[in-house]
């Protein structure tokens, strides 16, 4: 108990320029790459194609 | 035989579902806690490197064998995975792949369940947690705690049907929890039997875009907020340098590592038996490779920008850093259901905000039971050739065992412990790894990104050629030597104790070995099924055109 209270007071300080820097990378990369994704999908055609053989069921 | 396919009505609506399946609790409230505990912002460094290494390597061929699985005619694990490994061990091995999916629903609705009686309470229609914001933070603490074990009936076994006492056995004195489980379970049964483009995509097209709208206003909320005069004095800046500030030492800790891996691996659900069912009702001319990124990114777009925001940024304006440790640190239920109730009695338009959450949280649920089921579903029909009605009736049946099991053994939650851990964790790294050795080494890299290239829309970079014949499988090996050294020895302890806690852990284990030889047998049945049929079920011929 004794170490999780320092270690809170450790880690109750205000966010840093290390923290701005990791959290703009981090948010940023992701939700780049989530942007060109649906980009990607939305503007590309899906293929029409006819259903397959096969299957299995009743 | 009858041809019965089904398929997915569009692209999106198979990105959505898998990202559906994995989008989950874990999002919100694990994956900020494990950043918090390893690192801050240092832990992005390995989670990254795990994302590219283990998730979209071992994802990109889960997508690729299910589609081919598809293209052979099959639809469940056990076919599938025998189909790449070319034989009978790889079939039963791949019996895990429905082991785990029906285990985790076992108890995962049940959460589902929690998520949506907390909703209702903020709502007004149940009980919802009283919290006396006037009294002290250790005091709130005790009515959310209080509160949950009442939900959970977490004091002792059977007490969400035996009434406070533990004697009576009315009707009256079964738990609202339990019939709002039943509404839960009707639900999830409802949209799984209407079949993959009628129910399941249907539900994760509505449901995906809903949780990312509120995602975005609890976040606009938390990153304005300003806490009361005279109770934490921490501010949004607190909150999110909690989370982010790096500790660099930390990269040195082994620890920090193996975290991040399990992150990222159980965050993605890939060795869970979904992607490979959900992508067998592809189209050969489907993308696999653009796709399974593009799901990989929304669920990594609902973990790190909205779970790495919201609830603990929150959690520390309002209760402070200790509290929010001492949350994160008792896992996620821990923050998600005793610490973040507080937070919300206290924040201004908690009642709106604490709703808006916990809907949040049923909707990331509720696409991820659904992904549980399905797999399940399809077992059934393509081993035993029974219609869908048969099967829907098989598999909830088999979840009803299941989740009143849970439900009855709730003391200390030890009968959902003890699946989650060894079906829902331990498992999973058993699957993860027979699928990526199938891919790369069995079936072979070349053949398998060959396949993989089918109707892409972007092809996989030549370096993953390597980073999937060698880099996945050994990273992955440490991943579960460090996973077995750091939690098996507890849990065989536990298993093996002589406590009444060991004896539950024990009869759970019985509920597992059942499932087990259940789908041994079904599998037998299926494979003389499937060879009488002429099917190729050891994967020795070309895939059809």
């Amino acid at each position: 108990m004794i170490a999780l209270i320092q270690e809170a007071q450790r880690q109750a300080e205000p966010l840093s320029a290390g923290g701005w820097i990791m959290m703009i990378l981090s948010i940023g990369a992701v939700t780049t790459l989530v942007i060109y994704c649906y980009k990607r999908i939305l503007t590309h055609p899906e293929m029409d194609e006819p259903d397959l053989p096969g299957g299995l069921g009743p | 035989m009858t041809k019965h396919h089904q398929q997915w009505g569009s692209r999106l609506g198979v990105i959505l579902a898998v990202s559906g399946s994995a989008v989950g609790l874990g999002n919100f409230l694990r994956f900020p806690g494990q950043a918090a505990e390893n690192g801050g912002g240092a832990f992005m460094i390995p989670y990254i490197l795990a994302l590219l290494l283990l998730g979209i390597p071992i994802g990109w061929a889960e997508w690729t064998m299910g589609r081919y699985g598809g293209r052979k005619g099959f639809h469940s694990a056990p076919a599938i995975i025998g189909l790449w490994c070319k034989g009978a061990i790889g079939r039963y091995l791949g019996g895990f792949g429905v082991l785990i999916p029906l285990g985790v629903y076992f108890w995962y609705v049940l959460v589902e369940t929690w998520c949506l009686y907390y909703f209702l309470g903020y709502l007004g229609v149940v009980g919802g947690v009283a919290i006396d914001v006037a009294q002290p933070i250790a005091e709130q603490a005790k009515a959310t705690t209080g509160f949950f074990a009442d939900v959970t009936g977490s004091a002792e076994n059977g007490s969400l049907f035996t009434g406070e006492d533990g004697k009576d056995w009315g009707i009256g004195d079964i738990h609202p929890i339990v019939w709002t489980f039943f509404a839960v379970a009707a639900l999830n049964i409802f949209f799984v039997f209407r079949g993959i483009s009628k129910g399941i995509e249907k539900v994760c097209k509505a449901a995906m875009p809903v949780m990312a709208v509120l995602g975005v206003i609890m976040l606009i909320r938390v990153l304005t907020l300003e806490a009361p005069e005279g109770t934490t004095n921490q501010t949004v800046s607190h909150g999110l340098g909690f989370i982010w500030n790096p500790q660099l030492e930390a990269l040195g800790d082994f620890k920090t590592w193996l975290a991040a891996a399990g992150q990222i691996f159980f965050s993605l659900s890939v060795g869970f038996g979904v992607i490979i069912n959900y992508a067998s009702y592809m189209k050969k001319s489907d993308d696999v490779v653009l796709s399974g990124i593009t799901a990989s990114a929304t669920n990594e777009f609902f973990e790190v920008v909205l779970g790495g925001l919201i609830t603990i940024t929150a959690s520390v304006v309002f209760v402070g850093v200790f509290m929010t440790m001492q949350g994160a640190s008792g896992g996620s239920v821990s923050l998600g259901f005793k610490t973040l109730p507080m937070v919300f009695a206290q924040m201004p338009g908690g009642s709106f905000f604490g709703g808006a959450f916990f809907l949040i949280l049923f909707l990331a649920a509720i696409t991820s039971s659904l992904s549980m089921l399905q797999p399940t579903k399809a077992f059934f029909e393509e081993s035993l050739g029974i219609s869908r009605m048969k099967s829907t009736t098989l598999v909830t049946a088999w979840g009803l065992i299941g989740n009143f099991f849970v439900l009855w053994y709730s003391k200390d939650l030890i009968a959902l412990d003890t699946i989650d851990f060894w079906v829902g964790t331990f498992f999973i790294l058993v699957v993860a790894a027979i699928q990526i050795i199938a891919f790369g080494w069995i079936f072979g890299v070349d053949k398998a990104l060959a396949e993989a290239h089918e109707g892409a829309n972007m092809r996989i970079p030549n370096v993953f050629r390597f980073i999937i014949k060698y880099v996945s499988p050994l990273f992955l090996l440490i991943v579960v030597i460090g996973f077995c050294i750091n939690n098996v020895p507890g849990y065989l302890e536990t298993l093996f104790g002589d406590t009444e806690k060991a004896g539950d852990a024990r009869t759970t284990w019985l509920l597992i070995l059942a499932t087990i030889g259940g789908i041994v047998v079904i599998t037998a049945i299926g494979s003389k099924r499937w060879r009488d049929q002429g099917l190729d079920l050891d994967g020795k011929l070309p895939a059809e055109d």
